[in-house]
């Protein structure tokens, strides 16, 4: 009996995992985004193409994608942040497909996101914007701009933008809108609490701002409007000087053996029904500016994209190294 | 009186022979596959810190250069966290062992009441990974958290707690099993002459333990300091839950943030984990110099049991400590994770409204993500704990038959394996099995098999440090016996030693599986294109909102851990029928390696 059980046992193992792998030809989706999850469960309902997807954190899936180089194993890569698209596009990771959008009915936001490459496409859009708490700021203290946050100074939380794609893309866009040097000023003004300004998450960043550590937060506008339907005491600034419009972007890999899966999963995403498919994700990624017209954004979220300003994604990308040494250096402990 | 002599003269021959040849069973293979899974994936990155360009995308360079060791030196932020990581680790250190041998001489020394369960629990501890500890406390800790929702902190002195001082404390809590295992060990194997004949002196119990056990214990209590220290400086499950929250920078959360971001620096991460591997190395090399291997078997040859010392009026008292011992180090977190997995939001208060079980459900229900995170995570960790205990077994066998120095590197070197943050050997990882020639071409990268093979990698140092601390107990004469009577050392593992460490090889068994159902890094970056194991699901859950989601899950997954855990002990404990023996094979101390091995002849 014993010998019975010690055969079965790896035996049936085996066989568990032989037929875990028998999806191999499967489509694989690498996502950051929790609106993918919804996407691909709406896309294989309609095409029956199965779709493995990888979902993790934006600096854990980059990290993923970094270490896998030239052999990467996703088909469609879908993350936010366009600069750092940009970069794996010139280092040969992602493909061009020109015109594998030209069908699809963008918003003129969405238009403008779409690079000159044609390697990525955005998907949906957020921005980086200021949430306050309002039991602690006063309703004619209310900043108005990046620099009226300096009045707030040691009460400020923001993420750490090396472990954060779209910190990072906030970053680039302050020392695009404002000039490098400027821009450093600016937030060594600002940024004065080390223990607020180098945050590891999103998540982090709520907390301190819900329980009132920090009066007001530079976050991203998604996680500010779920804050906002959940009831708590939040507001969101969008600074009269500009805010960066922060696509998420899905691009094709160049040693995909699945193109066709992969080319039809991201126009099904851009899709009337692709993108309201997004819009029943559960929680903040769920608040998304849609970049297809006709579809209306969750919550209370208003449409002012079209006053949103394009990151110079080259630009970005060639400084991205630089840059985020010098912001871990001044405001993560 | 000659045969005596020749049969003795025989099996000192045959012992040589073996220390140059090993035990012989397939060892080549053995120490072939020992290095790929561990050793080969380490030294790709670390190898990096000196060789930046080694996986370039245009193809390897493999031009030398120091810059990211001299960056390391010369950034402030890496240098804090080393500093940091230094300092942390020398008070941590400390307080740990403080509290890990009060413990031990309670348990070993006193007739403090339920002795047998307070020794279970330093192992239960000791099996919940340090990530769920630092998260728990996280949420019992913010200033929304449960303990000022309960009223017993101000907000303000919850915040308070996100600073050095709370994380010594959650560190302490979590570290002190460690020297408690090596002390504990010290005590059972030191023989009870010394203290029975002070005792016939008339000194009392606390000159005791003054005079005679303390100097008795100092090389263990130095080992326990720096073996500490390692556990600490290594340590990522705290350093990326609490300490992140923080932001206390710790070397192992800096490894990780450099590591997940495009580009990855690797050269900073491997520049930062040699920093890693010389501050483990010197705390080893410290502990094999100060003496801390002595045995302190030189006593006596038995393990006579110590006449145990009444606590009488103390009674109540070491109890009442031992209950805030473990409320804190393991009730309290726990109570944390099953509040916040039975409630719908962390701010939402203790009101009945706010309690529900759709989280629990959602875990339990097998078509969910959590569902199929359990049960998959089940059968890997399971798989894994099979593989790394039987390779274990074999591969430690080998090394204990060898020399002195063959000894003392291998173990040197799984010991600084284990102090290495898992997201090393993770992302060594993904070098060997996607990115060089030969590797890649294996079906393994994105399945479920190699996230088993990663786990096994990650525990195997576990395990051999487990069973080395096993076969270490084992007089060689009956080796010996075996080698006179022309017995393979196969045929001597197989009859003589498995029985023997049943016990041992259940424990490193369970807490094996135990961590490999934890294991972050390998879950993260090894993640199956199936679907994703358990600690990414609840890793997951913290950083997006959903901490119901993940609280639950790591609940029922600790619940069925214990279950499976009550059930193999008592299974395990009627077939030995004799519990006593029991407790003599069971580990001694987690760092009692090999190149310590006792010549004595029992």
């Amino acid at each position: 009996m014993k010998r019975l059980i010690a055969l079965a046992l790896p035996t049936l193992f085996a066989a568990g995992l032989v037929a875990g792998a028998a999806n191999a030809a499967s489509l694989v989706v690498y996502s950051s985004l929790d609106t993918s999850d919804p996407a691909v469960k709406a896309f294989t309902a309609k095409t029956g193409i199965h779709v493995d997807l990888v979902a993790l954190s934006t600096g854990e899936l980059l990290g993923k994608v970094a270490a896998e180089g030239n052999h990467p194993k996703f088909d469609v890569l879908w993350v936010e942040g366009s600069a750092v698209m940009d970069r794996l596009t010139k280092e040969g990771i992602l493909k061009a497909e020109p015109g594998l959008t030209d069908k699809v009915d963008y918003t003129p936001l969405g238009k403008k996101l779409v690079p000159t490459s044609q390697a990525y496409f955005p998907i949906s859009v957020s921005t980086t914007a200021i949430a306050v708490n309002t039991k602690k700021v006063p309703a004619a203290d209310m900043p108005k701009t990046w620099a009226d946050l300096e009045k707030l100074t040691g009460s400020v939380a923001a993420k750490d933008p090396n472990l954060s794609g779209p910190a990072y893309q906030w970053l680039a866009g302050i020392f695009q809108s404002m000039g490098v040097d400027k821009g450093k000023a600016e937030l060594k003004a600002i940024l004065t609490n080390k223990s607020l300004s180098g945050m590891p998450s999103g998540e982090s960043v709520n907390r301190s701002l819900i329980s009132g550590d920090a009066k007001a937060a530079i976050q991203q506008d998604t996680s500010i409007y779920d804050l906002i339907n959940q009831g708590e005491p939040i507001a969101v600034v969008y600074p009269t000087d500009g805010v960066m419009a922060l696509p998420s972007m899905a691009g094709i890999s160049k040693v995909t053996t699945n193109e066709d899966a992969a080319k039809a999963f991201i126009q099904f995403t851009l899709s009337t029904e692709g993108q309201k498919a997004m819009l029943t994700t559960d929680g903040g990624d769920g608040f998304f500016a849609p970049v297809v017209t006709g579809i209306m954004g969750n919550g209370k979220r208003v449409d002012n994209t079209a006053s949103w300003q394009f990151l110079d994604d080259s630009v970005a990308a060639a400084h991205e190294k630089e840059w985020k040494q010098w912001f871990r250096d001044q405001f993560v402990p | 009186m000659d045969a005596a002599a020749n049969r003795w003269r025989m099996a000192t021959f045959a012992r040589g022979y073996r220390e140059r040849r090993g035990s012989g069973i397939a060892a080549p293979l053995l120490w072939l596959i020992a290095f790929t899974l561990v050793l080969f994936p380490l030294a790709l990155v670390i190898g990096q810190a000196v060789v930046p360009g080694l996986f370039d995308l245009a193809g390897p360079d493999f031009t030398l250069s120091f810059s990211a060791i001299r960056e390391v030196v010369l950034s402030p932020h890496l240098v804090t966290g080393v500093m940091d990581t230094v300092l942390l680790g020398v008070i941590g250190a400390v307080l740990a062992t403080v509290i890990g041998t009060a413990l031990a001489l309670m348990i070993d020394l006193t007739d403090v009441k339920g002795g047998r369960v307070w020794a279970v629990f330093p192992w239960v501890v000791f099996a919940i990974p340090s990530y769920f500890k630092g998260l728990a406390w996280v949420l019992l800790m913010l200033p929304g958290g449960y303990l000022v929702q309960l009223g017993l902190l101000a907000p303000d002195q919850a915040r308070s707690f996100f600073g050095l001082p709370g994380l010594l404390l959650v560190m302490t809590f979590s570290l002190f099993p460690l020297p408690y295992f090596i002390v504990r060990a010290r005590l059972q194997g030191m023989g009870s002459e010394m203290v029975d004949a002070a005792r016939l002196a008339g000194h009392g119990p606390i000159q005791i333990v003054l005079r005679v056990v303390l100097p008795l214990l100092l090389p263990a209590l130095g080992l326990a300091l720096l073996t500490s220290f390692a556990e600490i400086a290594g340590d990522f499950g705290i350093a990326t839950t609490i300490a992140r929250e923080m932001n206390f920078g710790l070397i192992t959360y800096n490894i990780y943030a450099a590591t997940a971001s495009y580009p990855v620096d690797f050269p900073a991460a491997g520049a930062q984990a040699l920093v890693l591997v010389v501050l483990v190395a010197g705390s080893m090399v410290a502990a094999g110099s100060s003496g801390t291997d002595k045995s302190t078997r030189f006593v006596t040859g038995r393990n006579r049991e110590f006449t145990r010392f009444a606590l009488r009026r103390w009674q109540s008292a070491v109890r009442a400590a031992l209950i805030v011992l473990f409320a804190g180090a393991l009730f309290i977190p726990i109570a944390a994770v099953v509040f916040r997995a039975v409630t719908i939001r962390l701010g939402g208060g203790l009101v009945a409204s706010n309690f529900s079980l759709i989280a629990i459900d959602k875990v339990l229900d097998p078509a969910t993500t959590s569902g199929q995170a359990l049960l998959w995570s089940g059968v890997y960790a399971f798989a894994a704990a099979v593989i790394a205990v039987s390779f274990g077994l074999l591969f430690a066998y080998d090394v204990a038959l060898r020399s002195r120095l063959t000894r003392l590197v291998v173990s040197g070197l799984a010991l600084m394996t284990v102090t290495l943050p898992g997201i090393i050997l993770a992302f060594g990882f993904i070098l060997v099995y996607d990115r060089l020639p030969g590797f890649r071409d294996l079906p393994l990268y994105g399945s479920r098999w190699l996230l088993v093979i990663g786990y096994t990698s990650a525990a195997l140092p576990y395990c051999l440090i487990f069973v080395w601390s096993a076969l270490d107990r084992l007089s060689t004469s009956m080796r010996d016996a075996s080698l006179l009577a022309g017995i393979s050392p196969a045929l001597h593992l197989a009859r003589v030693v498995v029985p023997l460490l049943r016990g041992s090889l259940a424990m490193a068994f369970g807490v094996t599986m135990v961590r490999s159902l934890f294991e972050l890094p390998m879950s993260q970056f090894l993640l199956p294109l199936a679907g994703p194991p358990l600690p990414v699901v609840i890793a997951d859950g913290f950083t997006t909102g959903r901490d119901a989601d993940a609280c639950a899950l790591a609940l029922v997954a600790l619940l069925l851990v214990g279950a499976v855990s009550g059930a193999a002990a008592a299974i395990t404990g009627r077939r030995a029928g004799q519990s006593a023996a029991r407790r003599r094979d069971q580990p001694r101390g987690l760092l009692n390696p090999p190149w310590r091995a006792r010549r004595h002849r029992g």
